[in-house]
């Protein structure tokens, strides 16, 4: 017999028996080798917790400056002359007892540089231990400038009067700040509220709420909702996806959409607004130019009747749709100028 | 010879260019006529096709294991290859290398025509968000270890299709029959053997891979783990099939 003949025969033994064994054991076979796929997610409670209490006196620092890949941040600034820290660590580990090898050499670090406090947590590397997350729970004086940076996490800062820098992919919230406030959050939500100072607020996938600002406010958003609820001075947005809703803005207002809903009222400055794809909806609470275009979509303009006089109009859509008595009415020559463009949606002129 | 193993993919690669020149023509005319919609047709409606065109890349390169193979006997150069002082395995690794190669264009061709639609429809910051999302380590990392997964699982495919296709050239008639059912062994052999030696493997890590979830505007990272093992012992259960389709090529197939 030539080798050629001995391989074929050798390939039908192995048929004949493949044969059998699904014969006997069912086609099943094959989905038993895909039961040996494990999958399980990684542990959703710490194997082991431990805290630290630390404070140091503020006469010597000015800054406080936070890093981290994942943490949790409550800062609460009062009138104190220490800074009091409270770091709650959670260990992952394969074993409790690969997380208590590491609680047992972990501590907590009060490294200062350039009048920056920078608490932290050193520990030493074990095998088995896959991470480790801190509960930052902060006190510290009103006038110390904070400057915090998560990879992920959540921060909550209230009741500081100096510059407050937080960045992290989750949630932050400022509340009750005196002084200029910048804040990027790129996955997650940014709330902001009461602060007396200039605000920057920069999210990527996300929502963004301000409220009750005493100073100018730029958002730029790239997915999300935005919401922006008074403020004093001026208000720039920028946004690529989402809905934006803005009232009670006493400066200017300019902002621009790409995709999505766009919605401007009791806006007591001039008003500028771009929306690429979505409709929008203007409504000044004072006479002041406007200009508008909507380049897909439609726009509805509010006005109040007491303000018609202050206008003059360059209204430019093939479907206009306005009050009876708007078109025959005489303009002021001297008035602000709306210019509002709509050239593939409804242009509605309202008036209350 | 010179680096015989780097011109015989270099020969692979040349003898692949006709078809892989139609296939991409076909592709960049498919694609093009979907950027064309761009601001014609609703961005879901051009998107979608655009990434279901990624369907058909593996089966292609399924098919192209087989016609590369095929071609080798149709054009009569098989003979030639046989003849030069080379082991089998050259002639089979480097159809597999050239046709990974091509799939690997066709992937990056189409992936990159549905980061330009989706950029150029939804405007300059999206795209700046789309940087910061790909530019996460996180993500890249996870996506490379379930390309390499699903790389895996295709090359798999590839080894059976060509050991199937090798080993049907022992018989002069009935070829085709002979490749399917011995296509069919071959998936037996690699689930049952594969099984059987998986415990073999237990001591190689659970892949990790991350997770991003908004769940009530609170963004959580969770890490799952996936185990490999019946992965890496099919993967070895398919090589041995590599090595006796490359063996019978160079020792018994019939010319």
């Amino acid at each position: 017999m030539d080798r050629r003949r001995i391989i074929l025969l050798a390939i039908a033994v192995v048929g004949v028996i493949a044969l059998a064994d699904v014969f006997v054991n069912g086609v099943g076979i094959f989905e038993q080798q895909l039961f040996g796929f494990t999958f399980y997610d990684e542990e959703s409670h710490p194997t082991a917790v431990f805290t630290s209490e630390a404070s140091y006196p503020a006469a010597d620092v000015d800054k406080l400056v936070l890093r981290d890949e994942v943490g949790t941040l409550i800062l609460q600034a009062d009138d104190v002359d220490t800074v009091s820290i409270e770091a709650e660590v959670s260990v992952y580990a394969r074993d409790q007892a690969a997380a208590l090898r590491f609680i047992e050499e972990a501590r907590l670090e009060l490294p200062v540089q350039d009048g920056a406090l920078m608490p932290r947590i050193s520990g030493p590397t074990v095998a088995g231990v896959r991470r480790t997350e801190v509960s930052w729970t902060i006190t510290t004086p009103r006038d110390m400038e904070i400057d915090v940076d998560f990879q992920w996490g959540i921060i909550e800062l209230s009741g500081v009067a100096a510059p407050v820098k937080a960045t992290a992919k989750g949630t932050i919230e400022v509340r009750d700040v005196q002084g200029p406030v910048q804040l990027n959050s790129s996955v997650g939500m940014a709330v902001v509220q009461g602060v007396t100072g200039d605000v920057q607020v920069e999210t990527s996938l996300g929502s963004a709420q301000v409220s009750h600002v005493t100073g100018d406010l730029f958002v730029q958003n790239s997915a999300g909702e935005v919401s922006v609820k008074d403020v004093t001075g001026s208000v720039t947005f920028a946004g690529s996806m989402g809905e934006f809703v803005g009232t009670g803005i006493a400066g200017n207002f300019s902002g621009r959409q790409e995709m999505g809903e766009m919605k401007v009222t009791d806006v007591t400055g001039q008003i500028d607004v771009y929306v690429r794809m979505g409709d929008a909806v203007v409504e000044p609470a004072a006479a002041a130019p406007i200009s508008a275009t909507v380049s897909q979509g439609a726009l509805t303009l509010v006005l109040a009747e007491e303000l018609l006089d202050q206008y003059r109009f360059d209204l430019q859509s093939e479907r206009l749709s306005v009050p009876e008595g708007f078109v025959t009415r005489e303009q002021a020559q001297d008035g602000h100028l709306v210019h509002v463009r709509v050239p593939t949606g409804n242009l509605t002129v309202q008036t209350k | 010879m010179k680096r015989p193993f780097l011109q015989l993919i270099l020969k692979e690669a040349k003898q692949a260019l006709g078809t892989a020149l139609v296939f991409t023509g076909v592709l960049v005319a498919i694609l093009a006529y979907f950027v064309s919609r761009i601001g014609v047709w609703p961005i879901e409606f051009i998107i979608m096709p655009t990434v279901a065109l990624m369907g058909f890349v593996p089966f292609w390169a399924l098919w192209r294991t087989y016609y590369s193979l095929r071609q080798e006997w149709t054009g009569d150069h098989m003979y030639l290859l046989l003849a030069l002082p080379i082991p089998g395995w050259y002639i089979t690794a480097s159809k597999l290398i050239v046709a990974l190669l091509e799939l690997l264009v066709y992937v990056v061709l189409i992936i990159g025509a549905a980061f330009f639609i989706f950029t150029s429809s939804a405007g300059g910051d999206v795209t700046l968000t789309l940087t910061r999302i790909l530019s996460e380590s996180a993500f890249i990392w996870t996506s490379l270890r379930i390309s390499l997964l699903m790389l895996t699982v295709l090359l798999i495919g590839m080894i059976v299709i060509q050991f199937s296709h090798l080993a049907s050239r022992l018989v002069s008639r009935f070829r085709g029959v002979m490749m399917i059912a011995l296509g069919a062994l071959s998936t037996w052999a690699i689930v049952r053997i594969g099984g059987f030696i998986q415990p073999a493997f237990a001591w190689l890590p659970d892949v990790p891979m991350d997770s991003i979830y908004i769940r009530n505007d609170v963004v959580e990272v969770t890490r799952s783990y996936v185990g490999v093992t019946p992965l890496a012992s099919s993967l070895v259960v398919a090589l041995l099939l590599f090595w006796l389709g490359s063996y019978l090529l160079e020792r018994d197939i019939e010319l």
